[in-house]
C-alpha cells in the first residue's frame, strides 16, 4: 500500500517539476490558490458581514475602515468580493467543466467515427448552437426557481457546441496522420486511440475552452443576476457590479464597486490562463525546454 | 507450399468526384490505384515493390495490412481472407503483420516516450508482465541499434534524429515478432548517410528475426540490396515480376528498362540517356482503362497495346511480364 503512495508521490513530484519550469504557470497556480483560500476561508478573512447593510454610509470611498469602499447600501465591498469568490470558482469551474466535457466527447466521437454518427451528432450540435440563452434562462427560473444550479446547467449545456466543432475539425486532420494508422496496424482499439492519443493531442483546445468557459460563466452569472434570474441570496462579483450600476454608482463617481469586482474577474481569468501554460508543458513534451 | 500473403484480382479504385460535384456531373470518375493485382509472397521471401509515385504501391501496401478497404478481390494471409477476420482472429493478424511508414516524424505520437510507444504494442496484445515488458522493450531497442537502450527509453520523438526515430518505428513493429512486414519507403525521407545505416540495420534484423517483407520503393537500384524477388508496378498494375538479380540483369518490360535507365551512373563522362519516347505528362493526365497502361510512354507500342490490356504471363520460369511484345 505504501509503495503505491510512494509511487504516486514520486510521479507527482516529477510532474510538478515539469510544470514548475513554466514561471507563468506557477504565477497562475498562485492566483488560483489565493482565490481558493479566500473562498474557503471567507468567514474568517472577510472583515465585515457581506450582507450587513449600512455598516458605513453608502458609497464610502476606499479607506482604512473599508479597504475597497462600500456599495449603494453601505455594505463592505471587500467582504462581498471575498464571499463572491466562492460563487465565481464554483460557477466558473463547474459550468466550464460540464461544457468542455460534453464538447470534447462529442467532437472526438464525431470526428473519429465520421459517417452517420458524425452527421447525427453535428445536427444535434447545430440545434444546441441556436438555442438562445436568455429565454431558456427565464424558463428555467420559472420552473425551478432562480438558483445557482440552474445557471451552471444552463451555461454548461449551452456552451459546448463551438468546442465540439473545433475538436471535430482537429480530430479530422489528426486521424489522418501515420501514427494513428500505425496504431490501427498494431491492433489498438478505437477507445485506446481516442482517449490515449487523440485526447492528449487536442489538450490545447480543451484548456483554452476551460479558461474561456469559466470566464464566460462568471460573466453570464452576473448578467443573469442583473436580470434577477440568479439566486438572489448569493453574493457574486457580477451582482456587486450590477447592483451598483443599477443604483447610480457611475453618476456619483463611485468607481470602486465597479472596478474591483471587475479586476477580480480579470485576475481569476488570468490565473486560469497562466495555469494552463504550465499544464501545456505536461501534455506536450516538445514544448519543454531542453536541459 | 501455401503463400504467406496472397492477393487475388485485388482492386482498389478511388473515386475522384465526390459530394456536390458528383451530383452535378453525374458520372463518378475513378482512379485505379490498384488494378487486378495477383501476387504471392512465400514465407522467408524478401520482396520489393518498385514503381514511380502514383503507381499505387503504397495503396497496395496498406491494402495488405487491411488499413483501407478494397474495391474488389481477395487478400489472404496464412490462407485466411483478411477482410473477413473479426475479433480474436483480427487481433492475431494485427500481431503478425506490421507496417513501417515513410515519415518517421509523423509515425510516432509526439506526446509519448519511446518506451511508451513500444510498450503500448505489448499492452494492446496483452503480452508479458510489467517487468518483462520493460525487458522486451530494451531488447527491441538493442536490436535496432538504439544503444544504450536506457538512454532512449524516456526520450520523446522530438528529442531524436530522423534516423533514430525510424529505428524506433522499426523497433515498435518488430517488438510483436511479426511474420510479415511492409516497409513503405522507409529510407526516402532520411539523408544519405543515415539511409545507409538504416539499410544495414534492416539487413541485420531480417536475418535475426527471419523476416518476410514487402519493401516498397521508387528506387530500383535499392531493390538489389534488400530483396530477392521484385515486382514492378505502373499505374496500379504489376508490369514485371521475377528474381531481383534476373530482372535487373535483363529487364524485359519496356517500363522496367526505362526505370533502369534512370539509375545514375557514377561516371561524369557518361551522358544521361533518356528513353526516346517519354512524355511524363501523359502519365498523369489520363489513365485509360483500355489497353496497356504504359502505352502512351512506350517506345515499342503497337496498335494492339492501345486496345487490349496485356495480362501478366510467365515468359520464363519464375519470370512474369505484362507486355504484348514479349513472347515466351
Amino acid at each position: 500500500m505504501s509503495s503505491i503512495i510512494k509511487r504516486a508521490l514520486k510521479k507527482f513530484v516529477k510532474y510538478f517539476r515539469i510544470f514548475s519550469a513554466s514561471k507563468v504557470g506557477i504565477a497562475g497556480l498562485i492566483i488560483i490558490i489565493v482565490f481558493l483560500i479566500l473562498a474557503l476561508g471567507a468567514s474568517i478573512i472577510a472583515p465585515y458581514d457581506p450582507k450587513a447593510t449600512y455598516v458605513s454610509r453608502p458609497f464610502t470611498p476606499p479607506g482604512f475602515k473599508h479597504l475597497l469602499g462600500t456599495d449603494e447600501a453601505g455594505r463592505d465591498v471587500l467582504s462581498q468580493i471575498i464571499y463572491g469568490s466562492q460563487v465565481a470558482l464554483i460557477v466558473g469551474f463547474s459550468a466550464a467543466a460540464v461544457s468542455t466535457a460534453i464538447g470534447t466527447l462529442i467532437g472526438l466521437i464525431s470526428g473519429y467515427y465520421g459517417g452517420a454518427i458524425d452527421t447525427v451528432l453535428m445536427r444535434i450540435t447545430d440545434i444546441f448552437l441556436i438555442i438562445p440563452m436568455l429565454p431558456l434562462a427565464i424558463l428555467l427560473a420559472l420552473f425551478f426557481g432562480p438558483s445557482l444550479l440552474n445557471i451552471i446547467v444552463l451555461i454548461g449545456f449551452l456552451g459546448w457546441p463551438g468546442l465540439a466543432r473545433q475538436i471535430r475539425a482537429q480530430v479530422l486532420s489528426l486521424k489522418e496522420l501515420p501514427f494513428v494508422e500505425a496504431l490501427h496496424a498494431l491492433g489498438a482499439s478505437s477507445r485506446r486511440i481516442i482517449f490515449f492519443h487523440l485526447l492528449p493531442n487536442i489538450s490545447g483546445l480543451i484548456f483554452a475552452s476551460m479558461i474561456g468557459g469559466s470566464v464566460g460563466a462568471i460573466l453570464a452569472e452576473s448578467g443573469l443576476a442583473f436580470l434577477g434570474l440568479s439566486d438572489p441570496r448569493i453574493i457574486s462579483w457580477g451582482r456587486i457590479v450590477a447592483r451598483a450600476i443599477g443604483s447610480g454608482a457611475l453618476v456619483r463617481g463611485a468607481w470602486w464597486p465597479l472596478v474591483f469586482p471587475g479586476l477580480c474577474i480579470a485576475l481569476l481569468a488570468c490565473g486560469f490562463s497562466f495555469f494552463s501554460h504550465g499544464l501545456m508543458l505536461l501534455v506536450s513534451p516538445f514544448l519543454r525546454e531542453r536541459r | 507450399m501455401r503463400p504467406l500473403v496472397e492477393t487475388v484480382n485485388l482492386k482498389k479504385y478511388f473515386s475522384v468526384r465526390r459530394g456536390v460535384a458528383r451530383l452535378l456531373k453525374g458520372r463518378v470518375k475513378y482512379v485505379p490505384a490498384v488494378d487486378d493485382v495477383n501476387l504471392k509472397i512465400y514465407e522467408g521471401e524478401r520482396v520489393s515493390l518498385v514503381g514511380e509515385s502514383g503507381s499505387g504501391k503504397t495503396t497496395l501496401g496498406r491494402l495488405l495490412l487491411r488499413l483501407i478497404t478494397l474495391t474488389s478481390g481477395e487478400i489472404y494471409f496464412e490462407g485466411k481472407n483478411i477482410m473477413l477476420l473479426k475479433g480474436k482472429e483480427l487481433k492475431e493478424f494485427r500481431q503478425k503483420a506490421q507496417i513501417i511508414f515513410q515519415d518517421p516524424y509523423t509515425a510516432l505520437d509526439l506526446r509519448q516516450t519511446i518506451r511508451g510507444a513500444l510498450e503500448e504494442a505489448l499492452i494492446i496484445h496483452n503480452l508479458y508482465s510489467r517487468e518483462e515488458r520493460l525487458e522486451t522493450v530494451i531488447k527491441a531497442l538493442k536490436s535496432v541499434g538504439l544503444v544504450p537502450p536506457e538512454f532512449f527509453l524516456e526520450k520523446y520523438p522530438h528529442e531524436l534524429s530522423g534516423g533514430q526515430r525510424q529505428r524506433a518505428v522499426i523497433a515498435r513493429a518488430l517488438i510483436l515478432n511479426p511474420k510479415f512486414l511492409v516497409f513503405d519507403e522507409p529510407l526516402s525521407l532520411l539523408d544519405a548517410t543515415t539511409r545507409v545505416q538504416i539499410l544495414n540495420m534492416i539487413n541485420e534484423v531480417k536475418e535475426k528475426f527471419n523476416l518476410t517483407y514487402l519493401f516498397i520503393t521508387h528506387d530500383i537500384a535499392l531493390a538489389r540490396y534488400i530483396s530477392d524477388k521484385m515486382f514492378i508496378m505502373y499505374q496500379g498494375k504489376i508490369m514485371e515480376a521475377g528474381l531481383t538479380e534476373e530482372v535487373l540483369k535483363d529487364p524485359l518490360h519496356p517500363y522496367t528498362k526505362t526505370l533502369m535507365m534512370a539509375i545514375p551512373v557514377p561516371d561524369p563522362e557518361t551522358k544521361i540517356s533518356l528513353p526516346p519516347k517519354v512524355s511524363g505528362m501523359d502519365a498523369y493526365m489520363v489513365i485509360s482503362l483500355q489497353g496497356c497502361r504504359f502505352y502512351p510512354r512506350c517506345m515499342y507500342a503497337t496498335q494492339q497495346c492501345k486496345i487490349e490490356t496485356p495480362l501478366l504471363k510467365e515468359v520464363e520460369p519464375n519470370r512474369l511480364v505484362a507486355c504484348w511484345n514479349i513472347k515466351s
